[in-house]
């Protein structure tokens, strides 16, 4: 018994951390039967609406894209200790300036020049939105989460601005949109059953180097400014570089992901061309935590969870979709809260060996 | 005559470890006992079992002869048990009645009443505090008598101090022994915790000395002489070498007309130059531009005026080219070096990774040599646990001292800037500690040894600068130390010199 209560004292992080998980689902739970469902249908229902069939899986999968690549910068600023909100301006801002280029380009372009150009044109709108908040941060100790969450507010109102205005469709007058993005323009589809861009690879490739990049020494040195800026300043990494580094990649990451949602996805530009990606992607990349495995598997399960929603509808008969996003922030909670306790208890146990070593004072 | 305080057969264990072996230790009324002990004999454990942060996991804690149970800090005040800790836990922002408030909201939860209870039960002792300054205003002096005027009016008879001089200079030292002498005078009974034997001597009636949870020696002081408590603490103490080398190098570190902007706590003026081989030793009441002067030296506070280099390289300001020049730091906070929240390999190459490629394998990190490095780091420097994986924060503070300084001071570095190498350290470590230090002169490198510890300077230091409201002041010879001259200058009374 004593035996029992010392192991469970010793495991009580873990222990904490799967109890909320066990909470978590089962609210979920107590929701799909409260409008009604069947928990085996509505299980059922949701693999299948995510996973079922090709057009599904790549519906998952093709959800899942931007949010890896919007967390892949996120999590390069949270390394650095800069919290960075804004993803979801800065997804807009690369939006609009890569369509504007492909406006510009025109149907006669070479998609071997529309293409590069476009993603550029992504990545300079995303560097761009985020780079008044480095400014800001650096020269007046502004606060970066705040300055980066208005700075959203302003993106949105730039965006319905410029579709009402000169990235109005002229064919079109009953919803704000622009004219279709040239075909040189458009990111090809991938040769599979259902409806995938090459955006995927791109990421995957920008996963795989963000993952050699992780355990590079400029890697290290933006994870000891995190925590210890002035070893990080011995070590060449100013507080300058340090803000302006974390700021413009996730910019950069964000603004990417514009422009693949506009090439690869709408093909056009459309009020709802972030839908939350930027904020979701901030949550994939704490659930992932910061490893880009881990953002890669958070991505398709909070896309999944998304997208299978309709499948539990249509098993169910009465669960509503929005169960879907129900769940996307159920999960967001309990891992949040998981990953705390883990931590705590990572703490804890540090401190107990330091306190059997002694000196600890009162 | 009943003992105040008394801890009988008390052992204590976490987990699987036993930290306390049946200790006996009794604290007469009117009298200071002194608790020592090498860094992890367990001095602090028996400290929180008499403070009632901590049960015993055997044997009895008496008050006046009663045995008592303590469920926690607030009943161990109820029997009288004031406790001084070592790292003071007044909140800045606050007063020092307010703080009284706070730790007792029953009995009085009024500002004005608790400002009164603190001058009366500080008048009464004799303790020069200001109730209703804040805190932060107050020097570290101030805080602690500040604390323990706290302590006294929360009704305290028994006063318990944990290494109540580890941040204090000579002066406030000698201050602080004085009041606490003249409160054992008016009958309190105290324990004092230290690892300091001079202060044993100093200031304590009698002496209980720990060695790995045992009581290996408990005398009254008088009749014990230096040698006895040291074998009983340590069994036996590594000798630090004495200079053999000759200091023929030239001047790696100079610092010219080095001003910081900063008033009170600043440095104006300072101008210096270490040899390779020398040990310059930086002597000073606490508060008085130490720590400016040695972030100054380690490029880390940039100057209003004047330079900074390292072996002809202008580093002002400049932390990284500092490190690149070969400059090794060890900054008066440890952990402020440390990562305590990543594992210790992440620790243990934070100075020199990267540095010409080192631990660097095709652009990425190597951490297999990483590894390597950190296990023989551990084990060069006697760290416990020897866990390269554990945080930093697993580590007790002699233990991340250990590292610290094993890491600062690993490959000759060109320049080494250390500030307070030993404190909190018991004799063993900061004998290898202050080995290091010499052998790492004796290799070459030029050491700036910034500290308020006496005995430390007079170790290690070829020649001594008092540093005083920011200049210095006063320069000698290690082989003219001279007590009186050394005091004057601290105290301000000498005359300036150009070092």
């Amino acid at each position: 018994m004593t035996a029992l209560a010392a192991w469970l004292r010793r495991r009580r992080g873990p222990l904490i951390a799967a109890l909320y998980v066990v909470a978590g689902f089962a609210v979920v739970f107590v929701l799909v039967v409260a409008t009604g469902g069947d928990l085996g249908a509505a299980l059922g229902g949701w693999f299948t609406g995510a996973f079922g069939d090709g057009y599904n899986l790549t519906q998952t999968l093709s959800n899942a894209t931007p949010l890896a690549l919007v967390a892949i910068g996120v999590s390069v600023a949270l390394r650095a200790g800069v919290v960075t909100v804004g993803a979801e301006g800065q997804l807009i801002v690369g939006a609009i300036l890569s369509t504007v280029v492909a406006l510009l380009l025109g149907p006669d372009a070479s998609p071997a020049v529309a293409l590069p150009l476009g993603a550029v044109a992504g990545v300079i709108g995303g560097m761009l939105w985020a780079l008044p908040a480095a400014v800001a941060k650096i020269r007046w100790n502004v606060n970066e989460i705040l300055f980066t969450l208005l700075a959203n507010y302003l993106a949105v109102s730039l965006l319905t601005y410029l579709l009402r205005t000169v990235l109005r469709d002229p064919e079109t007058n009953a919803s704000p949109q622009s004219p279709p993005l040239p075909l040189p323009s458009q990111l090809p589809q991938l040769p599979v059953s259902g409806r995938i861009h090459v955006g995927i690879v791109i990421v995957a490739l920008i996963l795989l180097g963000a993952w050699w990049w992780s355990r590079t020494r400029q890697a290290f040195v933006l994870e000891v400014y995190g925590s210890r800026p002035v070893l990080a300043a011995r070590l060449g990494l100013t507080p300058r570089s340090a803000v302006l580094a974390a700021l413009l990649v996730s910019g950069a990451a964000a603004g990417l992901a514009g422009w693949m949602q506009v090439a690869g996805v709408t093909q056009r530009l459309e009020p709802s061309v972030s839908g939350g990606i930027g904020f979701a992607g901030l949550a994939v990349a704490v659930l992932g935590r910061g490893n880009p495995l881990g953002i890669a598997l958070a991505a398709i399960v909070y896309s999944a969870l998304g997208t299978g929603a309709a499948g539990v509808q249509i098993a169910t008969g009465t669960t509503p979709t929005a169960i879907g996003t129900v769940t996307q922030g159920i999960l967001l909670l309990t891992a949040a809260l998981a990953l705390a306790a883990l931590q705590l208890s990572r703490i804890e146990k540090a401190d107990t060996i330091a306190a059997k070593t002694e000196t600890v004072p009162a | 005559m009943t003992a105040s305080l008394a801890l009988l057969g008390a052992s204590k264990s976490y987990g699987g470890a036993q930290v306390l072996h049946a200790v006996d230790l009794a604290v007469q009324p009117g009298s200071i006992h002194a608790l020592v002990g090498e860094n992890g004999a367990g001095k602090s454990t028996a400290l929180k079992i008499l403070a009632g942060l901590e049960q015993p996991t055997a044997g009895t804690v008496t008050v006046d002869g009663a045995p008592a149970v303590f469920s926690g800090r607030a009943s161990a005040i109820r029997h009288g048990i004031g406790l001084v800790p070592q790292q003071l836990s007044l909140i800045p922002e606050l007063t020092l009645a307010e703080n009284l408030v706070l730790g007792q909201p029953e009995r009085l939860a009024r500002r004005g009443r608790a400002g009164r209870l603190l001058r009366e039960a500080a008048g009464s002792a004799g303790l020069p505090v200001e109730p209703d300054v804040r805190v932060r205003d107050l020097g570290l002096a101030q805080r602690q008598l500040g604390e323990l005027a706290i302590a006294l009016a929360q009704g305290a008879r028994i006063l318990l101090l944990d290494e109540p001089t580890s941040a204090l200079g000579p002066f406030e030292t000698a201050a602080l022994f004085e009041r606490v002498r003249s409160l054992a005078a008016a009958g309190y009974a105290v324990l004092l915790i230290t690892h300091r034997l001079d202060e044993v001597r100093l200031v304590a009636d009698t002496v209980t000395v720990l060695s790995h949870g045992r009581v290996t020696l408990s005398s009254p002081v008088a009749d014990v002489s230096d040698e006895d408590l040291v074998r009983a603490m340590v069994g036996s103490v590594p000798p630090v070498p004495r200079r053999e080398h000759t200091i023929a190098g030239e001047a790696r570190l100079e610092l010219r007309e080095a001003s910081t902007g900063a008033t009170g706590t600043g440095i104006d003026g300072v101008s210096l130059s270490v040899r390779g081989g020398e040990v310059v030793g930086v002597l000073g009441v606490a508060g008085n531009g130490q720590t400016a002067l040695a972030e100054a030296a380690a490029g880390i506070l940039p100057l209003r005026s004047g330079t900074v280099s390292v072996d002809g390289a202008t580093v002002t300001g400049r932390p990284d080219r500092a490190a690149q020049a070969g400059l090794a730091y060890v900054p008066e906070v440890r952990i402020d070096a440390l990562l305590p929240d990543a594992p210790l390999t992440r620790s243990a190459v934070l100075r020199t990774l990267g540095l010409g490629g080192r631990f660097l394998r095709r652009g990425r990190i190597d951490t297999r040599a990483v590894r390597r490095f950190t296990t023989e780091l551990l084990e060069r420097h006697d760290v416990r646990p020897r866990d390269p994986d554990l945080p930093a924060r697993a580590l007790s503070g002699g233990n991340q001292q250990k590292l610290l300084v094993g890491r600062e001071l690993d490959g000759a570095p060109a320049v080494a800037v250390l500030h307070g190498p030993t404190q909190g350290l018991d004799l063993h470590a900061s004998a290898v500690i202050r080995g290091e230090v010499r052998a790492a002169a004796a290799a070459g490198t030029a050491v700036l040894l910034v500290s308020a510890d006496t005995d430390e300077i007079r170790d290690l230091a070829d020649r001594i600068l008092i540093l005083s409201k920011g200049r210095i002041v006063d320069s000698l010879d290690a082989a003219d130390f001279d007590s009186a001259r050394i005091g004057r200058g601290m105290a301000g009374l000498g005359g300036e010199v150009s070092a």
